[in-house]
């Protein structure tokens, strides 16, 4: 079975040959490549060989675009901070007075503006190089998210408060052009799209801000890229133990966990409906503890969600670059030893 | 509203002034506490009084409602911009002791990590404890909290990230205080999502706070004598 069948067999909650294991790795592979992050932000071919180098070398079952580096944010006028060897952040925001700002905002051609074509071009290339053996995940930024990288996320924070219908409008813009963007990476080539959301677990926000400024919006968005023909998994970090209902009623095909959610209860609650993927702690275990750690984290994990199928063994978070390559090692390995169907 | 001539508050309308302070903190009631701070110098209450048994009763009130999972991060934004808004028409007015020197703690978000709502969650409730905060801001290079903590004496470190791949810079400023012969003259604690008690062992640190409402109970603890 090929990484790619695999895969969407397990997002269809069917059972492959074994459980799929997807490290979300971005930096890990352009370090392990022996690039810093920065030239990776400028150059394709570079960014497309430190993922084809990884995965041949480890031999999990996706590869990742050049993701979540703000770049729908910052081809709507939000300008970025890129440091030497690391991700890029948001440096300010192109939202600051509502009244002025908002009219001025454009949704982005996937095609010309900011670094848009950069990493379709990406995201082509990889397909082009995979085929149809390795399933392409390509990256759009939450809803919600992409508003918080537009107004600054203290600041949408506070609007929920004190600028919610203003607030809403930049959603309603945000959503819009996670769409045009979506349907432009579906179109480069991507068998997946990857939606996360950091900014709307239950660390942050209360369920009923949640329910009232993310979930329509961000079911909106999966729902359009559902129409593509394409697959999502939806990724929230932190404590989403309140809201795992409603990520799933988004209509993503898989919802991805961090350490803060017990697999077991995941895979009772939504597991008949969603693909479950997680939840290997990267700052902790694949980051600072040994390969035999990894995989009894592993085991427990696989052992808590593999029933029946539909479970993807993936960490809590993208991988920090100085992840000791055993441990990747030792979470492939552990699917093979423990996570075969029968 | 209270609205009494300068001067002739009783103690109990004093501690309704109080009551009310806390009330619009809580409650996130900019206008509120803006006309109750003006309305306290006006009638001659001791401005730090104000602040500390009004405004920092309220911020007490909204870290317990955010520990319990009443309040959220929005909640506790708007209660300390009704805070700040109170503050800063108290401050002014604050008879300032200089015998006592206060408890120092250094705040910062690590080195490639620009998330700082939490850590300004803890200089808001560390300042309301009556602390000294020099906030370092966020993405701090990790050579300036060792430079920091020795220009202004301070007694606590806090250091916050929100990535797992910032993290480990946490664990250089403890190197480097360790390298400049410095550990032992200053606490370190850390916060931010992806880290655990477990992981401030390993890196050497004093403690860990679950969130920002830990803060003050932690600074507390390790400046105890």
């Amino acid at each position: 079975m090929t990484p790619y069948e695999r895969l969407m067999i397990a997002f269809e909650l069917k059972k492959p040959d074994r459980v799929p294991v997807t490290p979300f790795v971005r930096e890990w592979c352009v370090r392990q490549a022996g690039y810093k992050f920065s030239e990776v932000m400028s150059n394709t071919e570079k960014y497309v060989y430190s993922q084809l180098y990884s995965i041949r070398k480890y031999g999990y079952d996706m590869v990742l675009d050049l993701l979540a580096v703000h770049a729908e944010s910052e081809a709507m006028g939000s300008v970025l901070k890129i440091p030497e060897d690391a991700p890029p952040s948001v440096d300010i925001p192109a939202v600051n007075d509502y009244s002025k700002d908002l009219p001025k905002l454009r949704i982005p051609h996937p095609r010309k503006d900011g670094r848009l074509p950069l990493i379709l071009k990406g995201t082509k290339r990889l397909k082009e190089a995979v085929g149809d053996t390795i399933p392409v995940m390509g990256y759009v930024q939450a809803c919600w998210r992409h508003t918080c990288m537009m107004r600054g996320t203290e600041r949408a924070l506070l609007d929920m408060k004190k600028n919610p219908d203003a607030l809403k409008e930049l959603l309603d813009i945000a959503t819009e052009s996670c769409i045009v963007y979506g349907e432009a990476v579906v179109e480069a080539g991507a068998d997946l799209i990857w939606v996360s959301d950091p900014t709307s677990s239950g660390d942050m926000i209360s369920k009923k801000a949640f329910e009232e400024f993310v979930y329509p919006f961000l079911r909106r968005q999966i729902k359009a890229f559902k129409r593509m023909g394409t697959k999502v998994f939806l990724h929230i970090c932190g404590n989403v133990n309140d809201r795992l209902e409603s990520m799933a009623n988004t209509g993503a095909d898989a919802i991805s966990v961090d350490e803060k959610v017990d697999l077991a209860k995941a895979k009772t609650l939504i597991g008949n409906r969603v693909c479950i993927m997680g939840n290997i702690s990267p700052g902790v275990t694949l980051l600072q503890k040994t390969p035999q750690d990894v995989e009894q984290e592993c085991k427990v994990a696989i052992e808590k969600a593999m029933e029946g199928g539909g479970f993807v063994l993936a960490p809590g978070c993208i991988i920090p670059a100085a992840t000791p390559g055993e441990n990747i090692a030792a979470m492939v390995n552990s699917v093979k030893k423990y996570g075969v169907y029968q | 509203m209270v609205s009494i001539s300068k001067g002739v508050l009783k103690i109990t309308e004093k501690t309704e002034l109080f009551e009310k302070l806390a009330k619009c903190v809580v409650d996130g009631d900019e206008e509120g506490a803006k006309q109750l701070a003006e309305e306290a110098i006006k009638n001659g209450i001791d401005a730090y009084e104000a602040i500390m048994q009004g405004l920092a009763v309220g911020m007490n009130k909204v870290s317990e409602l955010y520990e319990k999972g009443e309040y959220y991060v929005p909640e506790v934004l708007l209660s300390a911009s009704a805070m700040n808004m109170a503050v800063e028409i108290l401050k002014p007015h604050i008879k300032i002791d200089k015998t006592t020197k206060p408890i120092a703690v250094v705040l910062g978000v690590v080195e490639g990590d620009i998330h700082d709502i939490g850590k300004n969650l803890v200089k808001i409730m560390l300042d309301a404890a009556g602390y000294k905060v020099i906030d370092l801001g966020k993405d701090v290079p990790i050579g300036e909290f060792v430079k920091a903590a020795k220009e202004n004496g301070a007694d606590v470190i806090g250091m916050s990230a929100l990535m797992t791949t910032t993290m480990p810079g946490m664990k250089k400023v403890v190197e480097q205080l360790v390298a400049a012969n410095y550990r032992e003259k200053v606490k370190v604690m850390i916060g931010g999502a992806p880290t655990t008690m477990e992981y401030a062992e390993t890196i050497g640190a004093d403690m860990w706070g679950k969130d920002a409402s830990s803060a003050v109970g932690i600074v507390k603890r390790l400046t105890a004598h």
